[in-house]
């Protein structure tokens, strides 16, 4: 496990004086390693346990509860993205928060704390992930890919961008990145808005991560000193968090709002 | 009795019960074609001989029935959608029990084929297809005088339902009957032409109901000619139960190829802008209604509105209002 020092340090903690929340939240950005933290937690710290990987819907939640009551080994749930669990399936959750099984330990993984019930947070020790430094990426890197490259460590914050800048390989995207920032308040509108198909609106892997984009376009804003243009890029990264928003929307806005800055500007 | 068309698994079944009158004290009718089901009810009151009763519950006449009253008179008791009868086991023992010359008849809506009581009741339950066109056209040109085309026009805005074609038919009869003197001299042939020109005049002034289709996009078409009519069509949408969210969204859409369309300077409008062959024609009609600037405008509404309705800070059947006051 790379990175997350001070958090495992706490976490050893608590299993070495025996005092491990029964249940508890990890809360981290897509990517930045909440499942394999548990995983890690499990293997170092739990010794002798079983592992096991929940579903999040209704059935699977109230499968684990009735197994929970019923173990006999120390075991470990991982209840994983769990930010599009029901409305039925928090609530049957409610129990087992209550009263948790002597054997069992309940691990959620969420990016948003707020994408659950009060009810449950409150009777949850909520572990916030760490910042990975530029040191720590470069090293998930070389670890990862054998790769050696100092742009991973300016555009990625988590090892979950990593993967994202490797798969699309990060020369090509940087390159393509810094061409729409040359031309995006330029170019003719009937064409403009064509940018969009080489970004992902709705996972594909062949196109590029749209919060990757619009982070990538910060990062070459910045070097250009063009601090405007990183308000109106940060203001549709913190929309991208609104749930259900129509991505498709969201990024012609900001096409809309960067030109109309740039006009403004020249 | 000509049925041909439905396809229940008893229905033929039910038609030699009927003939032969060997039919089960309880029946239940289910399927959209409540006015087969009445054709098939008042058959069966005529082969039995009792008269048909409407009843809430069959609960409601079971104290009846246990009474055994001399003078106690047999009906054919119809409900419709008693869940009570459908889920209580006892209830139904008892209706056996004592129904003596009686007979059940239940209306069903919707039949779950997963429950005790379809799968005790299967051989009584009798599905009513909706009617074939060709049947449905046989029933309207017994009812009525209609050439095949009107008939097709008349089958189509009832949505192929009986039911409702009766209905509309009801309204074309009166209306020819109180306007057969008013006609003119050359109209008096035998009536068909006449019938003809009250079924067209009916439906041309909304007395015959035409179900709003693909409104929602005859409703964007009008936004985008700057037409007064869009509010009538934003009506229409609303009471199909047209999302505010499509409507919103096929708006943004259609503005936006506008847009595109309206400002591409290169003959290969479809190479510029990535849009099909299809999508340009469609943005080519509204060119020149509004400015770019004001296309502009209406995708950024079109995105605070949606936003808006996600994040609970705009009411959802308030936004399309919104727009529409603030782009016309």
């Amino acid at each position: 496990m790379i990175g997350q020092v001070n958090l495992l340090k706490r976490m050893q903690n608590l299993v070495d004086n025996n005092n491990f929340p029964r249940f508890c939240i990890l809360v981290g950005d897509k990517g930045s390693g909440k499942k394999t933290l548990a995983h890690h937690v499990h293997l170092q710290c739990f010794k002798d346990t079983v592992f096991t990987n929940a579903g999040t819907s209704v059935e699977a939640i109230r499968q684990v509860i009735d197994n929970s009551y019923r173990v006999t080994i120390p075991t470990i749930y991982l209840l994983a993205d769990a930010d599009n669990m029901s409305v039925q399936a928090k609530n049957a959750l409610l129990k087992v928060t209550e009263e948790p099984p002597n054997n069992a330990y309940f691990i959620m993984t969420l990016q948003d704390i707020n994408n659950t019930l009060d009810t449950i947070k409150s009777r949850a020790t909520i572990f916030y992930m760490e910042q990975y430094t530029p040191k720590e990426i470069l090293e998930y890197t070389e670890i990862t890919y054998k790769e050696n490259n100092d742009i991973y460590g300016d555009l990625c914050a988590t090892p979950g961008d990593v993967d994202l800048l490797h798969r699309v390989g990060a020369e090509d995207f940087y390159m393509y990145v810094e061409k729409v920032a040359d031309n995006i308040a330029t170019v003719n509108g009937a064409n403009v808005f064509k940018i969009v198909d080489k970004i992902a609106l709705k996972d594909e892997l062949d196109k590029y991560d749209l919060k990757m984009f619009w982070k990538v376009f910060i990062s070459v804003c910045a070097k250009r000193d063009d601090w405007q243009l990183i308000t109106v890029t940060s203001s549709a990264i913190r929309k991208l968090g609104i749930k259900g928003i129509n991505k498709q929307m969201l990024f012609d806005e900001w096409i809309l709002e960067v030109r109309k800055v740039w006009m403004q500007a020249h | 009795m000509d049925t041909g068309g439905e396809k229940s698994m008893d229905a033929s079944a039910l038609k030699a019960q009927i003939q032969t009158n060997k039919l089960d004290p309880l029946l239940v009718f289910t399927g959209d074609e409540w006015a087969v089901q009445d054709i098939f009810i008042k058959q069966i009151s005529k082969v039995k001989g009792l008269e048909t009763k409407r009843i809430d519950s069959i609960a409601s006449v079971v104290g009846k029935l246990k009474s055994r009253s001399f003078v106690q008179k047999n009906y054919i008791y119809i409900a419709r959608d008693d869940n009570e009868y459908m889920q209580n086991d006892k209830l139904q023992a008892l209706v056996k029990e004592s129904i003596g010359n009686n007979m059940f008849i239940l209306l069903l809506t919707n039949v779950d084929k997963r429950l005790k009581f379809y799968k005790t009741y299967k051989d009584n339950i009798v599905e009513f297809e909706p009617l074939k066109p060709m049947v449905l056209k046989k029933y309207i040109q017994k009812q009525i005088a209609l050439s095949d085309s009107a008939c097709d026009k008349l089958m189509e805005v009832c949505e192929y339902d009986y039911g409702r074609c009766l209905l509309e038919i009801d309204k074309i009869k009166r209306y020819f009957a109180n306007t057969w003197n008013k006609r003119n001299e050359r109209e008096r042939d035998g009536g068909i032409s006449w019938t003809h020109k009250c079924f067209e005049k009916l439906l041309e002034d909304g007395t015959i109901y035409t179900p709003p289709k693909d409104a929602i996009f005859e409703f964007v078409d009008a936004i985008l000619d700057r037409k007064i009519k869009c509010f009538d069509l934003y009506e229409q949408c609303k009471a199909v139960g047209e999302a505010t969210l499509v409507m919103i969204s096929v708006l943004y859409n259609n503005a936006k190829a506008v847009l595109q369309v309206q400002s591409c300077e290169s003959k290969d409008v479809s190479k510029s802008t990535g849009l099909t062959g299809f999508q340009i024609m469609n943005a080519r009609k509204h060119t020149g209604q509004y400015r770019n600037g004001e296309l502009v405008n209406i995708m950024k509404l079109c995105t605070k509105c949606e936003q808006g309705i996600k994040t609970g800070r705009i009411e959802e059947q308030f936004a399309m209002e919104y727009i529409l006051v603030n782009v016309l």
